[in-house]
């Protein structure tokens, strides 16, 4: 969960947790009012169904320590909250509400009941399209601009596979679409970058050259112009796409990378590598077809 | 053209999920639900397909090779079942005409409501981080026309295959649906698994909804509650908004397939329908390991949480022994991550 474990937080984890969880929806509450209503009036059945596992839940998963003395073996503090979806609030809540409404003998009463109902599950949720629908713009489910930028490339590079830098949305969706178009930036790299600063120790670090293209095109830290275009050509990427505007398109420029094209938000980027990267997948047809593992510890 | 072939595989997997499901549900003479067989049917479809994948993809040998063999147990499959359970399958679908004509309001209102979830998860964008791995390796295995031994993030090849991934399956087989289809990865993944895990959860719901009320108004209203809650319980985290805004993720089968067809097992056990139940409980255990490897912690925790008190408020101490059976797959699979997250061992994708 983000910004949230259980080496910081002990035993108040599971509470920031449940709350980041319920993001100030009703429905968990709904749900222990509801088990309380079956513990009371519920049938014989309805309680065999919903009240043991309740118990055995409220007395490992919701329970505050569970997930301290769980820590010590898994590290699950960014999956802990997947064990709140055992609970059944989806069965349990409408089907109280619904034996609720239906156990009223008057009808306007009924009535009365099942509108204030739908009341407390619209006002106590947060609806799925609240900040608005995204409607996906072709049948890939991916920008458009992002398919324009991927025939660009291709048609000016020129090879089978081509390696870029993209920013963040189309670092991730690009391979989505187009797997001939190889990434220097993985998606763990990226993160870091999203949130943390570099050092000069590891912008200086020979083995790991993405820290200056990340340094300097996602913190907008300060590179040397030549680092900048080594890492390119250590990494063999051939080709940057960056947003108009972005606050590092003119010290690129200034660095040897020029425009090949544009598309309505993005200015594409080329880099003449110094010596060529040419990529090859692995040959397998004449590898031993053989089961290939190897005890490290 | 897209859409039609989209469609057609759509159709298809529903009925590979029914002549795998029938195995381990039909039964001359008794009574049967076409859902609970297409829900397990999905579960030992995938069951299945890890087990012949992973002896191809551990010997590096293509996708293409994996997918000419994964038409074998499919076609054996329908073929079997089609034998042995064709004339259940037509007496089923008489009963549905029947329930259709009797109850056209309910039927038509839950197909309604199904196919706008549907619609609305199929033609909606959403960013997601995990869509960069999942869909591409899908892309990356069909490029490449290996499984999974290029990194899908970027494109490199791996040394070693990625553990925490590999055993889950789910993906592979997309790969191998587009080798055999021609569909694109991201269609394939984003429309086709999403009507298939929308349709399938929309299901189950149906299949609650009776269970609890034998009236169809009263079915129908808990029905219209429970699609109202996954319309309003969003949150980054709960399942409801998994299954709205990434449909066909591993983990929203886990989260919204999977936990509820557990709670359908154990309500049946309740109801003393409780005849192959721990077989079908094992089916789904071992067909969710293969799906997203969120199983391993997730679904002994349900098993657990829902079985074991039943074990002992019934005093039936064999159904622990039984339990334990069924969460096995993911037990193992936790430990075979643990020892490779502690850098005990790799599973190389070269000779050695």
């Amino acid at each position: 969960m983000q910004g949230v474990n259980v080496f910081e937080n002990g035993i108040g984890y599971m509470m920031k947790c449940l709350h980041l969880y319920t993001s100030g929806t009703g429905y968990f509450l709904m749900y222990l009012l509801c088990l309380m209503l079956i513990a009371v009036k519920g049938s014989k059945r309805d309680r065999q169904l919903f009240l043991p596992g309740a118990v055995v839940l409220l007395l490992t998963v919701y329970n505050p320590l569970f997930p301290v003395l769980i820590d010590r073996v898994f590290d699950i503090s960014s999956e802990y909250y997947r064990f709140f979806w055992i609970a059944p609030v989806i069965i349990l809540v409408p089907y109280t509400a619904v034996k609720t409404i239906y156990g009223i003998k008057s009808a306007a009463a009924r009535v009365s009941a099942g509108l204030l109902v739908l009341i407390m599950f619209i006002a106590g949720g947060n609806f799925v399209y609240g900040n608005g629908f995204d409607m996906a713009q072709n049948e890939y489910k991916i920008p458009d601009e992002l398919i324009e930028i991927s025939s660009v490339i291709h048609e000016d590079s020129g090879t089978e596979y081509t390696k870029a830098f993209f920013e963040y949305e189309y670092n991730m969706e690009i391979r989505q679409y187009d797997p001939k178009m190889l990434l220097c930036i993985d998606r763990e790299e990226y993160i870091y970058a999203m949130n943390y600063s570099y050092t000069a120790e590891m912008l200086s670090d020979e083995d790991h050259p993405t820290n200056r293209i990340l340094a300097l095109l996602v913190r907008n830290q300060e590179v040397d112009r030549e680092d900048f275009t080594d890492a390119l050509e250590n990494t063999g990427t051939q080709y940057v796409v960056l947003t108009k505007g972005h606050p590092q398109a003119g010290f690129i420029k200034k660095a040897g990378l020029y425009e090949i094209g544009d598309t309505k938000t993005h200015v594409i980027y080329r880099y003449d590598l110094r010596q060529e990267h040419a990529y090859e997948p692995v040959d397998y047809s004449d590898a031993v077809h053989k089961f290939s593992w190897r005890r490290l510890k | 053209m897209i859409i039609i072939k989209a469609l057609a595989v759509v159709f298809v997997n529903f009925i590979l999920y029914l002549a795998f499901g029938s195995f381990f549900t039909v039964r001359s003479g008794r009574k049967w639900s076409l859902i609970l067989t297409v829900a397990i049917g999905f579960f030992a479809y995938y069951a299945v397909f890890a087990l012949v994948c992973l002896p191809v993809m551990f010997t590096y040998r293509p996708l293409s090779l994996l997918t000419r063999i994964w038409l074998i147990p499919c076609i054996l499959a329908c073929v079997c079942s089609l034998i042995l359970y064709g004339r259940q399958w037509k007496i089923k679908a008489l009963e549905i005409a029947w329930d259709i004509r009797n109850n056209t309001l309910f039927c038509a209102a839950v197909a309604v409501i199904t196919l706008i979830f549907a619609a609305l998860a199929v033609i909606t964008y959403s960013f997601t981080l995990d869509a960069a791995y999942y869909v591409a390796t899908v892309t990356t295995n069909v490029d490449t026309n290996m499984i999974n031994v290029y990194d899908a993030f970027t494109g490199n090849w791996m040394d070693h295959f990625e553990l925490r991934y590999v055993f889950a399956t789910y993906y592979v087989n997309d790969s191998v649906v587009c080798r055999l289809t021609g569909l694109p990865a991201l269609v394939e993944t984003k429309s086709v698994m999403t009507f298939i895990v929308m349709t399938m959860a929309n299901a189950l719901y149906v299949l609650i909804c009776r269970r609890f009320f034998e009236d169809r108004t009263r079915a129908l209203s808990m029905y219209i509650l429970m699609a109202l809650t996954n319309f309003m319980f969003i949150s980054l985290y709960t399942s409801s908004d998994f299954l709205m805004t990434r449909t066909y993720e591993g983990k929203s089968i886990v989260g919204n397939i999977s936990l509820i067809l557990i709670f359908v097992l154990y309500m049946m056990l309740i109801d003393g329908e409780n005849r192959g139940i721990f077989i079908k409980l094992f089916v789904v255990c071992l067909g969710t390991a293969t799906v997203s490897s969120t199983a391993n912690m997730v679904i002994p925790a349900a098993v657990a949480v829902l079985f074991v008190p039943y074990a002992f408020i019934h005093k039936k101490p064999l159904v622990l022994v039984k339990i334990f059976a069924c969460i096995i797959p993911e037990l193992v699979m936790m430990i075979v991550y643990v020892l490779y997250v502690k850098g005990y061992f790799a599973i190389y994708t070269f000779p050695r």
